[in-house]
């Protein structure tokens, strides 16, 4: 089974990675890439903007200071990516975040960075998909902090803590969000995805577990497109498994023109190779 | 692409646990409804 799909990662800084209005905003961007990297996953990468071009979206303009989830959440609906927004007294908990994220969403999570080592400042970062654990409580998270320098592994302790000491009314009031709520944006679910080509519609079940059916001796073709003008890419002994991802309508042999995908689009077998 | 993180509840699990609603969190009634995020820099 493929892992969920996963942005590309988004890095903050410099300042005048982003310039605005002549400002120079590269360090206060943090939810607008937080929220690019939302819109990348949510789209399985077809839609892959900058975190200045979300702030460069947001309506009206405000290139003074730092963000908010609902500017953000704005845009990102705007390039349709629907977020379910948690914040003020509609706060979710941790546990019914981490299941939406078990179930395939992703989420930008707000929270303050003296949890984790920095200095006290707001933050935003994406979680793109969780691991172990149990329903509602994972044991870790793969978190894209645009405040680093790339996707790393955080403990679950972590991210509650990260979460946790969010400044609600601002980092100069030293009241603290504490445990037992999320300032959220969650996003679409992708999951289970694949990469569709040559006009693959999703098979059914997503995926569907078959085993190549060549005659003893023989083994069948996985080509890379669905027809034999394509390469062969690799060729499956009798009883290989092949997850397949999507079918599309390719060459007709033997009566049928259905073959079988990969999760990429990158591999095809003929169903007549397949059961 | 493999993934460092370890299995947890299968997606068909998860997915029937993601169906329930979310309830509203007592002691939030008196949030902020935006929280602006703050300045980061060169460590």
């Amino acid at each position: 089974m493929t892992s969920p799909q996963r942005p590309t990662f988004l890095i903050e800084g410099p300042a005048s990675a982003c310039i605005l209005g002549g400002k120079s905003l590269g360090w206060l961007n943090c939810t607008p890439l937080s929220a690019a990297m939302g819109i990348d996953r949510s789209t399985l990468g077809e839609d892959r903007i900058s975190g200045c071009q979300v702030r460069d979206e947001i309506e009206p303009s405000d290139v003074v200071g730092g963000t908010t989830m609902s500017q953000c959440a704005a845009v990102a609906e705007r390039h349709g990516v629907q977020v379910e927004r948690h914040t003020g007294p509609n706060v979710c908990t941790p546990v019914y975040a981490a299941t939406q994220l078990q179930a395939g969403r992703g989420f930008i999570l707000q929270g303050n960075t003296e949890a984790i080592g920095k200095a006290n400042v707001n933050h935003a970062v994406w979680i793109n998909h969780s691991g172990g654990g149990t329903l509602g409580h994972p044991t870790s998270a793969m978190v894209y902090d645009p405040w680093s320098t790339g996707p790393a592994v955080w403990s679950w302790s972590k991210v509650l803590a990260f979460a946790a000491a969010l400044h609600p009314w601002g980092e100069a009031d030293k009241r603290r969000l504490g445990p037992g709520k999320f300032y959220a944006g969650i996003f679409p679910d992708t999951e289970p995805h694949f990469h569709s080509r040559y006009s693959g519609i999703a098979a059914s079940p997503l995926p569907s577990r078959k085993t190549a059916t060549a005659p003893v001796g023989r083994k069948v073709n996985a080509r890379s497109g669905p027809g034999t003008s394509f390469s062969i890419k690799r060729m499956l002994p009798r009883g290989t498994v092949f997850m397949a991802y999507q079918t599309t309508r390719g060459q007709r042999i033997e009566g049928s023109a259905t073959w079988f995908g990969d999760h990429d689009g990158g591999e095809w077998i003929h169903s007549s190779g397949l059961r | 692409m493999t993934d460092e993180l370890e299995d947890g509840p299968t997606l068909e699990e998860a997915k029937a646990a993601a169906a329930v609603p979310p309830e509203t969190v007592p002691g939030s009634e008196d949030l902020p409804e935006d929280v602006r995020d703050g300045e980061a820099g060169d460590e």
